[in-house]
């Protein structure tokens, strides 16, 4: 048996050792560097680009620009991303693709023998620009007579959805409490440890191979083909070990512009490898955010507690291209109203194009946004109605058997009150405060004792488990048994999958499934893993399914490799296509529908210091818990809110990305703060459940983004238990919150 | 192109200085392209994006010997402590002399950077490059230091510190200056008084932190109790140039040093700064923060109480090397382009080509393929590339290649146990959970294994301070803190 051991990961003595290989890491001596030119322009037209002294430079191989890209177009949901800006391309879509509407959109690929001598001659490339004006925000992007980013698409105003439920007239004529705010959110950025990095060449079958950092071999390899025009048989990707994703890597970055590299080469007779690797800079100018944006709400309680009516309107702002700005928005769109019973709803949700960099997935997907918003309306119930907020959220918390937001029953499995009760439970949270060691800010002067306010808050959350809105799910895996014709039971076994290794464990617990799917000893389980020439399609690493999905896989496959063993083959194999209960799309009038076949479900209590007179908080304490179904290694799921809630201690902390007149001013880890070790909170407890999900393999259920969706709220509501103050946007750094208790008489 | 894009300022000569005399000479020589660097961790970073563009050859201080230590001397005026020019902010934070005597500078100095930066990074260095932020001014400023330096023609000459800043980032020193010494001075004991100092630093981060507002204050406790004399109050971040708050010696001198008086200064220092709004706070944010700072500075010293935060046994990071002494390198003459170093990398020798302006990263990653060191942000802050020079943990974005002719470089090549197996601390880090994506791991395991070889047995606040200079995004450091813990002499004790 292996599932649920505390087994040490396959890859950790690699990469103790500094012997693990990333995508920066592959060298060869005939290597050709690549440069990704940026625009560097916000919003701007190019009206030519004159190659003549780029190409003169030394060392210059080629220079690629949107006239080389066979379909000059992108885009992880939609084509509205040209490869390249530029003029004399060959778009499929009405995309403008002379216009760059971000700092980050590529003009030009510069190919050259040396990193140095790219870059010289990118610095020749001359480009004349029309200047546009800057559609800077969602307020610029929704005013009168705003400059379109998008044409083709007709509005700024691009994605809408609603959710229509109830009669929100009796809704709020029962309401004994009314809340009412708008709340604002900053952008995050990924901050992986691993600049975008890639190694493109030709392989031994001809093929475009394509070594890099993504989330979904398959889905790259796809985009690729679209845009070379190619069958997807003639493109290879691979992803070697992978310095963090976290939703980061979903959309493509070097893949298809690399591709494009190798094979105009090869036209021309050159084999050579090309590679490029991408500084901190260009990693945070050049890759999507989580998004920003604003949500006003109103919500009614009787006075019993239970929610009455809800209403929202949601703003996402998309960024110059949609990335997964409309998926995002309708994961946000439903966590708006958090996991609650709510007869009575009007919810309003867009994404707004902007001339700014892309919102895209990070971990939680628009979660983290919604229940910032929903936990903190909640929050506020909970003083205007003298309740205590574990109470409050049992009197409307889904269960068993409820209907959702979108009016359907939700997937069998709702285990949020257990999460909730055990999370009060564990943290202790109707007891007295516990004293906390004191605080002091300045690291060399003592407390000041008088300045310190304690305080304690909840947050709970769920968030679906898999794509959603009626998205073709599916995950592939082959598991080959080995052994003699005469042997009872395999003796080794190999699994061959495509589901990317992050850095959250997966490939471990993928062997860990697949040891106790055949009953074969787990040091005799091997896997050779995402390379489209070997494995099949598995779906992203995000949307916590990986493990679901892949268990859900690697089952099936071990079931045919099984009768495949019992029939005598040797090797036996199986092959195995899971495809999960189908969703569907909201209806578009009254977001009626089953966005989800399963949900994670999480509950945390946050405890905090704050000193009144600097605004520094310190989170001492946060229980953080989660029906996880069935544990597959409990250190990898520790390992996971561990790091979930330190990234959503940044989000609500320190991380501050600054986006001025179309651009980041702080594109650096100087600049933009993610917290070290003596940032993060100082306890930080999993609590961990295993009721299974019906659908999970051996019950497994998703959980690796569910820490850092409530934690936000968590906090705002520690500390307005502690100072009496609510923040209606964050981060929460000491200058917003020290403007804030001076307002407040402190 | 994108302004991030550009390429940044390409030195065409490296020469390493064997005395402080031959720096002065080479940079007279060099006109206005000679630039001197030591440490190096803010020059490189302004190199990278493309400033000082006027600079093209580096003198580099560094390997000359003897220039590191702090002496007690007799001057005209009486006792002076000198600290040497290339004293690092870690050994200025682990001097005796320092810590009983300039106590606010040895806690301005712990709060620099990450100890990392604190084992290139020189004090002269964070005071010459003059930023307001810079945290050891202010300390300088309340303990009146003044700077020996060697002008054209072997002229020798003293600058308070206090005249130093001309502007934002101007000093008035002279384009062929070299600052050989910081002076402070060390009055004779008075029977019964008490002299003391306290730095304080407002940033946004426990380490890595810009100062949004920094401050440091001295003054004299005399015998009869209760009074308090010569105080100096300075703050930084709060305008152009680092400042002594004026006229809070004459408001207080002689006076009890109780609330009211406290206040009242603190009122005085708060209407004295000018800031600005700025990405790290508002200008009112800091103008509050000055009142707060100094009321809680103002406080502490009058209670006696500036030394009640200091613990004398963080982790430096030197493993076992004494008083973070970098042995005395190899020199390489003036010479453009690329020359041959010779470095001791994980025990065996090696001869390879190193660039004038090359980092010691690029070169391991480049020339030597060591590519376990990994480059997360070339400016210092996430630790990844972290590697030892001459037993120290540096980070090797910020060090030139040719710094490291003539010394011993240990990457986490070299850092594997017996035929390859993995380290104590390597296993640990694998059953602890401290890897995930791994990217981060390198750094952390090589300022892990060198915390360890300093400190045999570290309680979590000096894991914490060890590991401050490395950036994790997978693991929430927990697991981390675990992993070293149980490599540690006691975790590993059965």
């Amino acid at each position: 048996m292996s599932l649920g051991d505390r087994e040490v990961r396959r890859d950790a003595p690699v990469k103790v050792m500094g012997k693990a290989i990333y995508p920066g890491d592959i060298r060869s001596p005939d290597d050709l560097h690549a440069k990704v030119v940026f625009s560097g322009q916000v919003h701007a037209q190019m009206i030519a680009m004159d190659l003549t002294d780029a190409e003169a430079m030394p060392g210059v191989v080629t220079i690629l620009t949107a006239a080389d890209v066979p379909v000059n177009e992108y885009g992880l949901t939609m084509f509205d991303q040209p490869v390249m800006v530029g003029v004399g391309d060959r778009p499929r879509t009405g995309v403008d693709s002379t216009v760059s509407r971000w700092e980050g959109d590529h003009i030009a690929l510069v190919v050259a023998e040396s990193p140095e001598a790219a870059l010289a001659a990118a610095e020749m490339i001359d480009v004349q620009w029309q200047q546009f004006p800057i559609v800077g925000d969602i307020d610029a992007a929704l005013a009168p007579q705003a400059p379109l980013v998008h044409g083709e698409a007709g509005s700024n105003q691009y994605h809408h959805l609603k959710i229509r439920k109830g009669d929100m007239g009796v809704g709020w004529d029962q309401a004994a409490v009314v809340v009412e705010s708008t709340y604002e959110f900053p952008h995050q950025e990924h901050a992986f440890l691993q600049p975008e990095a890639a190694v493109s060449h030709i392989d031994d079958s001809g093929r475009i191979t394509v070594t890099v950092a993504g989330q979904w071999t398959a889905e790259d390899q796809e985009q690729i083909a679209h845009a070379l025009d190619l069958p997807v048989e003639q493109v290879r990707v691979i992803y070697p070990a992978i310095g963090g994703a976290f939703g980061g890597r979903e959309d493509v970055s070097l893949q298809i512009v690399l591709a494009l590299a190798s094979w105009r080469l090869r036209q021309g007779g050159e084999m050579r490898p090309v590679r490029c690797v991408w500084s901190r800079e260009e990693s945070i100018v050049g890759h999507h955010k989580r998004h920003r944006g604003r949500i006003r709400t109103r919500w009614g309680a009787d006075f019993e507690g239970r929610i009455t009516a809800v209403e929202a309107d949601v703003l996402l702002d998309a960024g110059a291209y949609n990335y997964t700005s409309n998926k995002v928005l309708g994961n946000c769109h439903l966590a708006v109203a958090g996991p609650y019973v709510v007869p009575n709803a009007r919810i309003d949700s867009s994404a707004i194009y902007t001339t700014t960099v892309p919102g895209g997935a990070f971990r939680g997907f628009g979660s983290p946004q919604g229940a910032f918003v929903a936990e903190t309306q909640m929050n506020k119930l909970a003083e205007a109605l003298g309740m205590d907020p574990v109470e409050l959220r049992r009197r409307n918390i889904v269960r068993e058997a409820s209907v959702g937001i979108t009016q359907t029953r939700l997937p069998d499995g709702v285990t949020m009150p257990e999460v909730l009760e055990a999370c009060a439970e564990a943290s202790g949270f109707g007891e007295k405060l516990a004293d906390a060691l004191p605080y002091s800010p300045v690291a060399t002067l003592p407390a000041e004792p008088a300045a310190l306010r304690r305080g304690r808050g909840l947050g709970c959350a769920m968030k679906n488990v898999g794509f959603s809105f009626g998205f073709p799910e599916r995950c592939e895996a082959r598991i080959v048994l080995h052994g003699s014709v005469g042997d009872p039971v395999p003796s080794s076994v190999e699994l061959f999958h495509g589901g990317a290794e992050v850095g959250q464990g997966a490939h471990s617990a993928f062997l860990q499934m697949a040891a106790t799917a055949t009953g074969v000893p787990l040091d005799q389980v091997n896997g050779v893993f995402s390379d489209t020439a070997t494995s099949g399609d598995s779906g992203s690493a995000s949307a916590s399914r990986l493990t679901w999905m892949a268990g859900n896989s690697i089952i099936g496959a071990a079931q045919e490799a099984e009768k495949a063993w019992r029939d005598g083959d040797r090797p036996a194999i199986g092959n195995f296509r899971f495809v999960p209960p189908p969703t569907e799309a909201l209806d578009p009038e009254t977001g009626a529908g089953q966005p989800n076949f399963s949900y994670g479900y999480v509950a945390q209590v946050v405890e905090v210091t704050v000193d009144v007179e600097t605004g520094h908080i310190r989170v001492d304490r946060v229980v953080s818990t989660h029906d996880v179904g069935r544990s597959v290694n409990p250190s990898t799921i520790e390992g996971q809110v561990h790091g979930g809630v330190a990234q959503a201690h940044g989000y609500a902390m320190t991380e501050d990305l600054v986006v001025s007149e179309g651009r980041i001013t702080n594109p650096t880890l100087s600049g933009y703060l993610m917290p070290g070790i003596g940032d993060v909170p100082i306890s930080v407890e999993p609590v961990i459940l295993e009721l299974a999900d019906p659908l999970g393999p051996w019950g497994v259920r998703g959980m690796a983004e569910m820490p850092t969706i409530p934690y936000v709220p968590a906090v705002v509501a520690a500390v307005h238990d502690a100072t009496g103050v609510w923040f209606d946007e964050f981060p929460l750094t000491p200058s917003r919150v020290r403007e804030a208790m001076i307002a407040a008489g402190y | 192109m994108h302004e991030v894009q550009r390429s940044g300022t390409q030195v065409s000569g490296y020469v390493s200085a064997e005395s402080l005399e031959d720096a002065q000479r080479l940079l007279s020589e060099a006109g206005g392209a000679g630039r001197l660097i030591a440490g190096g961790t803010d020059l490189l970073i302004e190199l990278a994006r493309g400033k000082c563009s006027e600079v093209d050859l580096l003198i580099d201080l560094s390997g000359i010997g003897g220039l590191d230590g702090t002496e007690l001397v007799e001057g005209v005026e009486g006792t002076e402590l000198v600290l040497g020019p290339l004293m690092t902010h870690a050994q200025a934070a682990a001097s005796p002399l320092v810590i009983e005597h300039a106590l606010a500078l040895a806690q301005a100095c712990i709060e620099v950077g990450s100890p990392q930066i604190r084992n290139r990074a020189t004090i002269v260095g964070n005071l010459i490059t003059a930023s307001p932020a810079n945290d050891t001014i202010s300390a300088a400023f309340v303990l009146d230091a003044r700077l020996d330096i060697l002008s054209s023609d072997g002229v020798r000459s003293q600058l308070p510190v206090t005249e130093l800043y001309r502007e934002f980032r101007q000093t008035n020193l002279g384009p062929t200056d070299v600052v050989c010494g910081i002076r402070l001075r060390v009055p004779a004991p008075e029977s019964g008084a008490r002299r003391a100092s306290l730095f304080a630093k407002v940033g946004l981060r426990r380490s890595q932190a810009i100062s949004v507002v920094h401050g440091a204050v001295a003054a004299r406790f005399p015998a009869d109790q209760g009074s308090v004399r010569d105080l100096r109050l300075s703050l930084g971040s709060v305008g152009p140039t680092v400042m002594m708050v004026p006229g809070v010696r004459d408001l207080v001198e002689g006076r009890e040093l109780d609330e009211a008086l406290i206040a009242e200064v603190a009122a005085v220092a708060a209407s004295a700064c000018s800031p600005i709004d700025d990405l790290r706070a508002t200008a009112r944010y800091r103008s509050d923060s000055v009142e707060v700072v100094v009321r809680r500075m103002l406080t502490a010293l009058s209670q006696g109480r500036e030394r009640e935060m200091w613990r004398g046994d963080s982790p430096r990071l030197w493993g076992r090397v004494p008083n973070g002494h970098f042995a005395t390198s190899g020199s390489i003459g003036d010479q453009t382009g690329p020359v041959e170093i010779n470095v001791k990398v994980n025990g065996t020798e090696v001869v390879a080509q190193a660039g004038p302006g090359e980092t010691l990263l690029s070169w391991l990653r480049g020339q030597e393929a060591l590519t376990g060191t990994k480059e997360g942000c070339a400016e210092g802050e996430c630790g990844a590339c972290t590697v030892r020079l001459d037993g120290i943990a540096v980070v090797s974005c910020l060090v030139l290649a040719r710094r490291v002719h003539g010394a011993e470089v240990v990457t986490i090549e070299g850092l594997a146990g017996a035929e390859g197996a993995l380290s104590p601390l390597q296993a640990s880090m694998t059953v602890c959970g401290g890897v995930q994506c791994g990217f981060c791991t390198p750094g952390f395991v090589v300022a892990a294994d060198t915390l360890l070889a300093e400190v045999a047995d570290p309680d979590e606040d000096q894991i914490r301070a060890g590991l401050a200079g490395n950036l994790c995004r997978c693991t929430g450091y927990e697991p981390i803190i675990e992993a070293v813990r149980s490599a540690s002499e006691s975790g590993s004790r059965p």
